[in-house]
């Protein structure tokens, strides 16, 4: 079989090959296309008026010579595989080709006009298992020579390798667009559910989301200056990660929640419960084991002191030191009941300060020359293509 | 009918003029082209035609569309069909106010259009 990866290409490369090599007045390739129900022209070789311009011409699947390719398995007909305009001259006018199924009977005499309307010495059909997948057209030879059964042969074997690979294409494509169609949905309900969690708090609006694309800053940081290999799982886990990095909230009472004064001790171990909170109810989240990482270890601390389990230096997961910053940056960016935001030069001048005790210094120090590069934005963080960061 | 009806076919693509010149010539036409509607009206200064096959998505600065009014002044008996794109209703319904007297949509069924202008040229000449 022929392997191209665009089958358009396979179909003009043989376009060009049988203009080449047998010299005919024009070559067209009918196509079928699902949006317009008909087989569309798509390309075409030929001198002056023979050639039919691409994409102008259509034939429906009424078309007496689709209709026989897409029955010629009940006809009578001697030659299945092609239709040769010459041959047609010997059969009889009243002699019909009956599709028995639906009763409808196709005249050669019609299947002869449309020939001359595409100016077709040859049609022959491109098949994939029993779906017509298209029309190859040849017109006359400029050597005014028949076609011979050999070239014949050829042709069709030919017509069949396009087959198989626009089909396959299609298959690709469609497989690409549902995985697509289902990753987006997936992400948009991550995206719902973190909007549903920075609701309980106005004061969090949109807190998530930046969380999710500041920890993306960081992550491509890594990769661009080579301490990390572009890893697209890794990637597509930090987004997903770093979004629901607060969905334990959901099980905090609204009074320790939003309490306007500083926690007691007691209402502040309530608090830290949400990080448990969270990485259980992503844990039926499957495919993405280190999804509960982020949630889990976002407030774990450089030097052991944070929670939930004390951990220290590279001990905690990448994922949860890099939610850690992200989320501390925002905080410090964002307003609170109890402070106003800050500018991001000081923001960073306060991570700065707790580099190496609360945070990962490395990347702290990566984050900061992301923001120099101008790697943050202050778009809206709507499109959460994570492919798009590299 | 003693004469060849007489066709214009205007289309910034030379392969379509090119192409629908042939088919119509095969077909027992006169037919002339123009790439655009600056031409078109040239050659109806020219002489008279009985049909004009005219696309109104034309790529130059002239919409096909514009030049409806001009051609339909300039060659009143004349019956003009417009080529349109798909889904492209509001172009047809400006067209016929315009004066078009048929549509048909790219890409096109070449027995539709064959059947159109046939019918078209009959209604011309009731009397052959």
């Amino acid at each position: 079989m022929i392997r191209v990866k665009d089958p358009i290409t396979l179909l003009k490369i043989i376009t060009r090959f049988i203009d080449r090599q047998i010299g005919v007045t024009h070559v067209a390739v009918l196509l079928y296309e699902k949006k317009q129900n008909a087989y569309v022209l798509i390309d075409s070789k030929g001198d002056g008026g023979t050639k039919i311009p691409v994409g102008y011409v259509k034939v429906s699947g009424e078309n007496p010579i689709i209709n026989f390719f897409q029955n010629s398995n009940n006809g009578a007909f001697a030659r299945k595989e092609a239709l040769v305009y010459k041959e047609l001259d010997h059969v009889r006018n009243f002699e019909i080709l009956v599709n028995k199924k639906e009763g409808r009977a196709i005249h050669y005499e019609d299947i002869k006009k449309h020939m001359t309307y595409l100016r077709a010495a040859i049609c022959i059909p491109s098949f994939y298992k029993r779906e017509l997948i298209g029309v190859l057209i040849l017109g006359d030879k400029l050597s005014g020579e028949p076609y011979y059964d050999p070239e014949i042969s050829l042709f069709v074997t030919l017509a069949n390798d396009v087959a198989m690979a626009v089909k396959n294409a299609e298959l690709i494509k469609d497989l690409k667009t549902s995985f697509d169609r289902e990753h987006q949905l997936f992400i948009q309900t991550s995206i719902a559910l973190a909007a549903a969690i920075d609701a309980r708090d106005r004061y969090t609006h949109g807190h998530s989301e930046r969380v999710s694309h500041y920890s993306l800053v960081i992550a491509k940081e890594m990769v661009d200056v080579g301490k990390m290999e572009y890893d697209r799982q890794f990637l597509e886990t930090l987004q997903l990660s770093a979004l629901l990095h607060d969905v334990g909230k959901i099980g905090i009472r609204d009074q320790i929640l939003n309490k306007p004064a500083k926690l007691t001790d007691e209402e502040f171990e309530v608090m830290k419960t949400h990080v448990m909170i969270g990485a259980n109810i992503v844990k039926p989240v499957g495919g993405l084991s280190q999804l509960a990482d982020g949630i889990l270890y976002h407030h774990e601390r450089w030097d052991g002191k944070g929670y939930p389990h004390g951990l220290k230096g590279k001990d905690i997961p990448l994922i949860g030191r890099i939610v850690n910053v992200s989320d501390s940056y925002d905080t410090i960016t964002t307003a609170r009941a109890y402070k106003k935001a800050a500018p991001p030069a000081e923001a960073f001048e306060e991570l700065m300060k707790c580099s190496g005790n609360q945070f990962d210094p490395e990347i702290v120090e990566l984050f900061f020359q992301a923001w120099k590069k101008g790697k943050i934005t202050k778009r809206d963080y709507i499109n959460l293509d994570f492919l798009r960061i590299h | 009918m003693t004469k060849k009806p007489r066709l214009l076919v205007v289309d910034n693509e030379i392969d379509v003029c090119n192409f629908v010149k042939s088919f119509f010539e095969i077909r027992g036409f006169d037919v002339v082209t123009a790439y655009n509607g600056d031409e078109a009206l040239k050659v109806l200064d020219a002489a008279k035609v009985d049909l004009v096959i005219l696309d109104v998505v034309m790529r130059r600065d002239d919409e096909g569309i514009e030049y409806l009014p001009q051609i339909k002044k300039k060659c009143p008996s004349a019956k003009v069909i417009i080529i349109t794109g798909v889904d492209d209703k509001e172009t047809v319904e400006k067209a016929k106010k315009l004066g078009a007297d048929d549509y048909i949509t790219k890409p096109l069924v070449l027995e539709y259009l064959e059947s159109t202008v046939m019918g078209k040229i009959k209604s011309l000449s009731p009397s052959a």
